[in-house]
């Protein structure tokens, strides 16, 4: 295997280590903007421009960031349901993004992925058995009695019963319907998921049940997760480490506790800072950020926080700090992070 | 496994029993008189269609010479046997006293029977060209939304071509260069047909597939034809099935104007179109204005029955409608 070039932008560009489940390295989607008779493309949204990151077997990576910020495009671009333009995914020594049809299929079995709205992700019109049990038909794994075992297995698993089989979505509530987009999930037995906001569009009643099922099953059957959301105290919850993005970029990348305590990253500072505390009488300096996020066809100049960063100086203007490792273990891409 | 009170609520399932969706909709579908009240009479209609020449004394093409344009409810007393079509076998024996209920008409056929001849005729084309056109439609516009770019480009272009073209003219070409059938006029109808249904299939899937269980599908692993005729297909389908409802009754006037107009079902073959063409006449309409009302009447009651039937799928499979 050859050693890539190394980048500026990329923390790490090296076969992967025995530890490392999945490597994203320099990933980059655009969505072009067609315009004109011609339907040229006359600009490009950058979702995703440059994301760096490695997630070892075994753990939780959360992905933090406010909406429209390239969470949600990373993970599908990971899975390939979104085809990236250009960056590399390694799992297992094996690069997704330029996988054949072939070699696709095999790997879905491995990577699977839980979405945001339990209304949507299940398709109305089929029994909730089917949908569980259609990756198993499609790779034509065991015969319908078996399948149907397994079915059973991994409902019972995610705490509903073969009762519910011949079901259809609507006869369940949002919790429910979230526990068998997880079973559909999970019966592929696959070693990494992708958690797209899990939890997001549930009863924070609920959040809860689902989150601590995600960690149980995590323990039992030693799953990897991507866990996007923007609830900073639910990526806390269920993290080993956490990456912070803004802007399509990746702006922090540390261990959970590291991040919480000494957040490095202005941004991550003010999403801290954010974060409600169930203690009325403490007193607490809020940073409140200027401005909205610049749009992702033009952005800033230099580090793409700067217009809305209260530290900012002339260097940020035009020079893009480069993601680096500030402290062991502690990525961040600002110049003057503390 | 302990499992908390609370946990235990959640998992329940609503005590609520959901009728499974189709039940539902014969239900709703079921409470929209008038909608039932002309499935029923449709149903009928096609049963006599189908069924009524076995009983008949008559067969489709039998002449009674000395009879024609009789008023309905004419007795007679048949001078000569009525025999089998393409054979001598004896249908109605020679002194029977027979009964033309809808009269005859210009060569003494008996009306009511040719009218259920002219029925299968006339229901088989508009059945056949429905569900092939929409058949095809469904298909050309599942794949021109799924896929979208090019392919969608070309689907959608073709559908404005074939749109701007002049149906009459192009019929009356196309009679005079081959022999006009009944299976080349479905084939023609379809192909001029399907671009209703495959704009509306479209429609519906670029909505759909952006929804999440798609995606779903694909990180399963899911191949394109299992998405759009598994997942996207029956989701978009009850605005299909109520186009084909409405259809029906358009592609029966269109056959009947066909047929009038001598480029449909030709002759000896009974259509309601071409039934009504042969009491077009004025004479015909003074004197014998029954030939001209019974086909008439039937095309109305078909196509009539058919609107309403489609009104009413499409408030049963609307699911904002319910109750």
């Amino acid at each position: 295997m050859t050693v890539a070039p190394i980048n500026e932008t990329q923390p790490r560009v090296q076969p992967a280590p025995a530890e490392d489940l999945l490597q994203v390295r320099d990933l980059k989607k655009y969505f072009p903007i067609k315009g004109g008779l011609l339907r040229r493309t006359v600009a490009d949204v950058k979702a995703l421009d440059g994301v760096s990151f490695t997630i070892k077997r075994g753990e939780t990576l959360g992905l933090v960031g406010e909406s429209g910020c390239g969470k949600t495009t990373t993970g599908r671009t990971i899975l390939r349901l979104i085809e990236a333009t250009s960056g590399e995914v390694i799992y297992n020594d094996q690069n997704v993004l330029t996988a054949s049809r072939r070699e696709m299929r095999e790997m879905r079995r491995d990577m699977q992925i839980v979405f945001q709205d339990p209304y949507a992700s299940l398709n109305p019109r089929i029994q909730v058995g089917e949908s569980i049990a259609e990756g198993l038909r499609i790779h034509g794994i065991g015969t319908a009695k078996e399948r149907r075992d397994r079915v059973v297995a991994v409902l019972e698993r995610v705490g509903m019963n073969a009762s519910h089989l011949r079901r259809f979505p609507h006869e369940f509530s949002g919790g429910q319907r979230q526990r068998i987009g997880i079973a559909r999930a999970l019966v592929m037995e696959p070693k990494l998921i992708v958690c797209d906001e899990p939890v997001s569009a549930l009863d924070v009643s609920i959040q809860a049940q689902v989150l601590n099922l995600l960690k149980d099953l995590q323990d039992d059957l030693g799953l990897t997760y991507l866990f996007i959301a923007h609830n900073l105290s639910v990526v806390e919850h269920i993290s080993n480490r956490v990456g912070v993005m803004y802007l399509g970029r990746m702006v922090e990348l540390t261990s959970r506790d590291e991040l919480f305590s000494h957040p490095m990253h202005p941004y991550t500072q003010a999403l801290m800072s954010a974060i409600p505390l169930p203690d009325p009488t403490v007193k607490r300096e809020r940073i409140i950020l200027q401005g909205d996020v610049p749009s992702p066809v033009n952005p800033p100049s230099g580090c793409r926080f700067h217009p809305r960063c209260w530290k900012a100086q002339e260097i940020c203007q035009h020079e893009d700090p480069v993601f680096e490792q500030k402290k062991p273990d502690h990525w961040v891409a600002c110049h003057f992070a503390e | 496994m302990a499992v908390n009170a609370q946990e235990a609520e959640a998992l329940e399932v609503k005590e609520e029993q959901y009728e499974r969706p189709f039940v539902e909709i014969v239900k709703r579908f079921m409470r929209h008189r008038l909608a039932m009240g002309s499935f029923v009479l449709v149903t009928l209609l096609i049963l006599m269609v189908f069924l009524g020449p076995f009983f008949s004394s008559f067969t489709e093409r039998a002449q009674v010479l000395n009879h024609k344009n009789s008023p309905p409810f004419t007795n007679y007393v048949l001078e000569d046997p009525i025999t089998e079509e393409g054979s001598n076998d004896v249908r109605t024996a020679q002194g029977t006293e027979v009964t033309w209920i809808l009269g005859t008409d210009e060569l003494g056929r008996d009306l009511l029977t040719r009218l259920m001849y002219a029925g299968r005729v006339s229901l088989y084309i508009a059945f056949a060209v429905t569900i092939l056109g929409e058949l095809l439609g469904v298909i050309i516009g599942v794949i021109s939304g799924y896929f979208g770019g090019f392919v969608d480009a070309l689907a959608m272009r073709t559908v404005d071509f074939l749109n701007t073209l002049p149906l009459l003219p192009i019929l009356l070409v196309l009679t005079t260069i081959t022999k006009p059938s009944v299976n080349k006029l479905i084939l023609i109808l379809v192909f001029f047909g399907w671009t209703g249904g495959a704009r509306l299939m479209r429609g519906q899937i670029l909505s759909l597939r952006e929804q999440e269980f798609v995606s779903a599908s694909k990180a399963l692993g899911a191949s394109n034809t299992r998405i759009m005729f598994r997942h996207l297909v029956p989701n978009a389908l009850a605005p299909t099935i109520v186009n084909a409802s409405l259809g029906l009754s358009n592609v029966m006037i269109l056959e009947a104007a066909l047929s009038f107009l001598g480029f449909g079902v030709q002759l000896p073959n009974a259509s309601w179109g071409n039934m009504l063409r042969d009491a077009g006449t004025l004479t015909v309409l003074d004197k014998y204005p029954w030939r001209a009302f019974f086909p008439g009447l039937a095309i109305f009651i078909c196509s009539l029955c058919f609107n309403f039937i489609g009104d009413g799928l499409r408030d049963a499979l609307d699911p904002r409608a319910k109750h």
